[in-house]
């Protein structure tokens, strides 16, 4: 499997998207990120490949719902929600396939270790 | 009206019987004194009896002085007939217990007159004893006292609930406040009186102990009345210990609601604001992190210790988030096996005043087979509370005889569900979505965290929460929550 360097992130806080992008890029990634989940399905292809990091908690669409049509079109993403929310043992519960939560604030070693483990 | 006349002469007794059947009444004749008492000992007895005083067996005074040994409420009313015209013998007659006193040979329009004055007496003692055993045999406690505040009469209900014999108390000063000293007795009673002289009466709730520790609650009224001239006051009491309970269960019960909404709604703002705080700290350490990277080819040891500081702090302050989040989440966390019906009758008895206020009519179905829920039954309370205010307050333009508020309880597909069904104003369908979201109340004085509550509240009990408009008007909300099995008893 080679290398996936490509990230994707969908939250409707600015510093969160600021702050992925300075970190992740520093790192190698190419990162885009998306205000919205609207905004990112507007410009979503069925050939994407890499990470997509989704907030759930968003205005419109949340995050489960971005998860349920991406999955709906076969993506080929590997999806990870993130929550502000306590209720991390719920949502992950409701999401019938597995899927990756992280709680924020999580660390920059947590986040290493989904991109890693990924890649191996 | 039926009258006794004893006479052993024939002829006398002949003539008063015609006269009597004559003037319209019912005559019973006995020709000795023994057949006369045994007549008087019936239990329908004449109440009035024309008696001899001279006859075989038993004479006239002896019957009389038979009769006032009897203290009946109502005594046989007698005129004593006798040739004795001494004044001597007319005071013994009239001593020995007769009512009037009569000469022969007698004038009939005379013994007319004191019929009919005898008529009048018996129906007054009749009337007298009609009221006061009323009066006995009421559950109310009532006692008459001068005022002095001398008791003068007492019924049974006022001799039983403070444990005196009957007629005990009377003669002695009456007590109300079982606490106070005769001395400061005296003085608030005098307080009493004055207050019943200027207003007509006076009304409170005394708290009295028995002998053995307990109390209880009466609910006292003192007006005043004249008994024969006299300022007099009646006192009537009625014990309320019962109805006192429920209030305060009913109180304590909304102050329970009320903390627990309280902690509820300090728990949902927790959330919202760790949800808020949480996002600045996320890119916080994601910043840190970047910034670390960057400065790590560098030699700057110093720089790279304070932003681990800084991701650090971040992470700290997450934790104190969350630490406060869960302390306002388990501070009404308390999950006991309870009976819906149970539930929704504790808060139709908060909520009465309400609904009489709204004029609202509440139609309740409870659930079959008495279903239980695992829960917290203030919080589930808290949403019914919310659920059926909402209901109350959309109805606030409906016409009088339409405002109705449906409240049923069933159970379906394993769990107990409660539907909630108003006939208001209904709900603006652009509004349908967000309604249970945070702050987004559509009320003008609402701060749009109670249908907010109730979902995070349903939600935490494995439950959900659903609004529908009904038709042709107003909205049902339904909230179901997983059944459990009531525990058997082997």
């Amino acid at each position: 499997m080679t290398a996936v360097t490509q990230v994707y992130v969908v939250d409707d806080e600015e510093a969160i998207r600021d702050a992925f992008t300075f970190l992740l890029r520093s790192r190698g990634y190419t990162v885009r990120t998306f205000a919205s989940a609207r905004e990112f399905l507007d410009a979503y292809r069925d050939d994407w490949q890499g990470w997509l990091f989704s907030d759930v908690q968003m205005p419109v669409m949340t995050g489960i719902e971005l998860v349920r049509e991406l999955r709906g079109r076969n993506t080929l993403l590997s999806i990870v929600l993130m929550t502000a929310h306590e209720n991390v043992a719920s949502l992950r519960e409701s999401l019938s396939e597995q899927l990756v939560v992280l709680e924020k604030p999580f660390s920059a070693g947590e986040l290493r270790g989904i991109l890693v483990g990924g890649e191996s | 009206m039926r009258i006794l006349i004893a006479e052993d002469e024939l002829i006398s007794r002949k003539m008063l019987q015609s006269m009597l059947t004559e003037w319209g009444y019912q005559v019973v004749v006995a020709a000795d004194g023994s057949e006369a008492w045994r007549v008087l000992q019936e239990p329908d007895a004449p109440r009035i009896a024309l008696l001899d005083w001279t006859m075989p067996e038993m004479d006239g005074v002896e019957i009389c002085r038979r009769l006032r040994e009897r203290q009946t409420p109502t005594p046989t009313f007698v005129i004593l007939i006798s040739a004795r015209t001494a004044t001597a013998d007319i005071v013994t007659g009239l001593e020995s217990g007769a009512h009037e006193y009569i000469t022969k040979p007698f004038d009939a329009a005379e013994l007319r007159a004191r019929l009919r004055v005898a008529q009048t007496v018996t129906e007054l003692q009749e009337s007298v004893a009609m009221h006061s055993q009323v009066l006995l045999a009421m559950k109310e406690q009532v006692a008459l006292i001068d005022e002095h505040g001398m008791v003068m009469f007492t019924n049974h209900a006022f001799d039983a609930m403070f444990g005196f014999a009957p007629g005990q108390q009377i003669g002695r000063p009456i007590v109300l406040f079982d606490e106070l000293s005769s001395a400061e007795h005296a003085k608030r009673l005098a307080e009493i009186i004055s207050k019943v002289e200027q207003s007509g009466v006076w009304s409170s709730e005394i708290c009295h102990s028995r002998a053995d520790g307990s109390s209880f609650w009466t609910e006292a009224q003192v007006s005043r009345v004249l008994v024969s001239g006299k300022v007099s006051y009646v006192v009537v009491q009625q014990d309320i210990t019962q109805r006192r309970l429920a209030e305060e269960q009913t109180a304590s019960l909304r102050e329970q609601l009320a903390h627990g909404s309280r902690l509820t709604t300090l728990g949902h703002m927790a959330a919202g604001l760790a949800h808020e705080i949480n996002q600045p700290l996320a890119a916080l350490r994601l910043y840190a992190t970047a910034v670390e990277d960057m400065v790590a080819t560098l030699d700057v040891p110093d720089l790279l210790d304070c932003v681990k500081r800084i991701d650090q702090q971040s992470l700290r302050a997450a934790e104190i988030m969350r630490r406060m989040r869960n302390f306002a989440n388990l501070g009404s966390n308390k999950r006991e096996e309870i009976e819906i019906n149970r539930l929704i009758q504790e808060v139709l008895a908060i909520l009465e005043h309400e609904f009489k206020r709204g004029r609202v009519r509440v139609d309740v179905r409870l659930a079959e087979g008495s279903p239980c829920i695992r829960c917290d039954a203030i919080q589930i309370q808290q949403v019914l509370v919310n659920l059926i205010r909402n209901a109350v307050e959309a109805m606030n333009e409906t016409e009088f005889d339409e405002r109705v508020l449906t409240i049923e309880a069933s159970v379906d597909n394993e769990r107990v569900s409660v539907r909630i069904s108003d006939a208001g104003c209904g709900i603006d369908p652009d509004k349908m979505d967000n309604l249970f979201k945070p702050f987004r109340s559509s009320k003008a004085s609402g701060m749009g965290i109670g249908l907010s509550i109730c979902r995070t509240i349903v939600e935490s009990h494995g439950g959900s929460i659903s609004v529908e408009p009904n038709a042709p008007r107003g909205t049902t909300f339904r909230f179901a929550i997983p059944l459990v099995e009531p525990a058997r008893t082997a």
